[in-house]
């Protein structure tokens, strides 16, 4: 298992199934606030005479439904309610739409699969069954090996067709778990699959972050007694190690280009600077007698958000880098850290204690409108943005031993990412990520 | 007196007739016979005298060489002993209020005792370690533990400790000294830690 595949072609896309050209309308507002479940059918795949494809079928369906079921978008209709059995047939000629609108489908996938050899043929398709329009449409070749990442290459081109962006399903996230016994940066798929090991250090490996592009990777590290920052090109496996005297933590990328906020320690308090992806300072982007720390940038690269406690307790400030001033968005609610901008830059997600315990909270990037969106579930922390704006991953005590749990951006629907021995935390939701 | 004089008289007597009696059978008779006392005896005899003398001089300065070197060793585990018992006081750690790095009197009480440790020892060379208590995130936490060792630091360059005899460590939240999620366990958390390196 290969952690970073890259430029492999190991499929082709054959053809596009004449998408209709109208289907232009945006069936999901991934922004609206009130977001409702589409009710979707997921009828079995059609299946060729060799039994592997029935396998490969029944092994696809599962897949896709499974992945379907992060985004939060749909709500996949029990098979026991169909009408129809849709083994016999997957495209539009073959359907009768009012078999599907009858039980309440807005929308339909049909699949069908072939096999010849070890090469998997695959036709999938999506309807809207009420205008009965094909809105994706897509055949594929590929190994039988590659059965999953069809899948999510087609589930990529659903989400796309319903919402005009790409989703989750080409992302991964990053973590801190101690799986192996100590602190190490892990990296799964973004539904908890195929989690593995980037570093293999037995030190204490801390705060991961990705680079705009997904190509780079930082984290903080003691592996050379430290903490430094270690940059990881994932194409070439080059490593850099950022190590100027004292502290060398909390790496964010920005969006535009090679460059990375972190804070550093190394004129005697912890500030925060802006530095190349080798290392060099660029600025010095902070100077206050108190700890100013955790920086994450707003999407135009023209602002961070960061934590400071210039005033008292840890509390989020915003900084705008053209003109170095700095505002207090936090106020309400103590302990407050670990800002993470949305991808559109028009919410911050943090961390705070209200009651007893950290709580996620979700506010205006303004600082304006906190809203809760965890409670009574032990410790809830670190919030981290999927690309498309629609999920946070954060950690959570809730079971005990902490563990990585994904929720909309409305606190809806918290469910746990994946299953492992020891803690985990610190999640970091990658960019879409085109090798992925 | 008298007696004594006469017998010293006699044995010289004795002796010169010996040696005359030995000369003439050497001169006269060239083979060789045994004869009570020979001059070659005599130089033996001197040479083990010698040898005896030689290693009781020996036996002596081993003697109180080993008598030094127990002293010293001595002195030295005394020294020793004087320096782990510095050493055991100067890895007192100190503690910190929640969300703090300023050092309260306790605090400062023990960092003037390890300043005068660091006067008396002018080679030593240390490590504080910043650490926090598992509240707050563990980013803010790592630059908590750094102003926690640093300010440790500080304190110890106002007293006159050579700064670049210290270095600083943070390690935030990550190496709790107690267990457990309630104040007993995150008052002994929040601390600098000393070593010597």
């Amino acid at each position: 298992m290969r952690l970073f595949r890259f430029l492999v072609p190991v499929f082709l896309v054959l053809a596009v199934l004449c998408p209709d050209a109208r289907a232009e309308r945006v069936y999901i507002q991934i922004q609206d606030p009130f977001l409702r479940t589409i009710p979707l059918a997921l009828p079995g795949f059609a299946a060729g005479a060799d039994p592997r494809a029935a396998e490969a079928a029944r092994e696809g369906r599962g897949i896709l439904e499974e992945v379907l079921a992060v985004p939060r978008f749909f709500q996949i209709l029990p098979e026991e309610t169909y009408i129809t059995d849709l083994a016999q047939g997957a495209s539009a000629r073959d359907l009768d739409f009012k078999d599907w609108t009858a039980i309440g489908a807005e929308l339909l996938i049909t699949g069908s699969v072939d096999v010849e050899g070890d090469i998997l043929a695959l036709e999938l398709r999506l309807f809207d069954t009420y205008t009965q329009r094909l809105l994706a449409g897509k055949r594929y070749k590929a190994h039988r090996t590659d059965l999953r990442r069809i899948i999510l290459r087609f589930a990529s081109e659903v989400v796309q067709a319903l919402t005009g962006t790409p989703g989750v399903f080409d992302t991964r996230i990053a973590f801190v778990s101690t799986a192996t016994g100590n602190k190490e940066i892990f990296v799964s798929d973004f539904d908890g699959h195929n989690p593995v090991a980037v570093t293999h250090d037995s030190v204490i490996a801390l705060s991961p972050a990705w680079s705009a592009d997904g190509r780079f990777m930082a984290w903080s590290s003691y592996k050379e007694r430290g903490p430094n920052i270690h940059v990881l090109d994932t194409r070439t496996r080059q490593g850099t190690v950022i190590k100027y005297t004292g502290l060398n933590v909390t790496p964010a990328w920005s969006p535009k280009g090679f460059v990375l906020a972190a804070c550093l320690s190394k004129d005697g308090n912890p500030e925060i600077y802006s530095l190349t992806g080798t290392g060099k300072v660029i600025n010095r982007l902070t100077d206050n007698w108190g700890i100013d720390v955790s920086p994450s940038w707003f999407p135009d690269g023209k602002k961070i958000a960061f934590v400071s406690n210039r005033s008292g307790g840890p509390q989020i400030y915003e900084l705008e880098l053209a003109t170095g001033e700095v505002r207090r968005l936090t106020f309400s609610g103590k302990d407050i850290n670990a800002p993470a901008v949305s991808p559109n830059g028009e919410y911050i997600a943090y961390q705070g204690i209200e009651d007893r315990d950290f709580d996620i909270f979700v506010m205006r990037s303004d600082g304006s409108k906190p809203v809760r969106l965890t409670s009574g579930a032990g410790n809830n922390e670190s919030p981290s943005w999927s690309p498309d704006g629609t999920l946070i991953a954060f950690s959570s005590t809730r079971e005990g031993p902490s563990r990585i749990y994904v929720m909309t951006a409305r606190g809806t629907q918290q469910r746990r990412l994946l299953i492992q021995a020891g803690e985990q935390s610190e999640p970091a939701w990658s960019p879409n990520l085109p090798d992925f | 007196m008298g007696m004594r004089r006469l017998t010293f008289f006699l044995v010289i007597v004795v002796l010169v007739l010996l040696t005359a009696a030995c000369g003439v059978k050497k001169r006269g008779v060239p083979t060789v016979e045994p004869c009570g006392v020979s001059t070659d005896t005599d130089v033996a005899l001197s040479q083990a005298e010698q040898d005896r003398l030689a290693a009781e001089r020996d036996a002596l300065r081993a003697k109180e060489m080993a008598e030094r070197d127990a002293m010293s060793a001595k002195q030295r585990e005394m020294m020793q002993a004087q320096y782990r018992q510095a050493m055991g006081a100067f890895t007192t750690m100190i503690y910190y209020a929640f969300d703090s790095a300023d050092l309260s009197s306790e605090a400062q009480r023990i960092l003037r005792e390890k300043a005068d440790f660091l006067k008396k020892y002018p080679d030593t060379r240390i490590v504080i370690e910043g650490h926090c208590d598992e509240r707050g995130s563990n980013e803010y936490n790592l630059a908590l533990g750094e102003r926690r060792a640093e300010s440790a630091k500080k304190f110890l360059v106002d007293l006159g400790v050579a700064s670049s005899r210290m270095s600083t460590i943070s390690y935030g939240e990550e190496k709790p000294a107690a267990m457990g999620h309630g104040e007993d366990a995150w008052s002994l958390n929040r601390r600098s830690e000393f070593a010597v390196e």
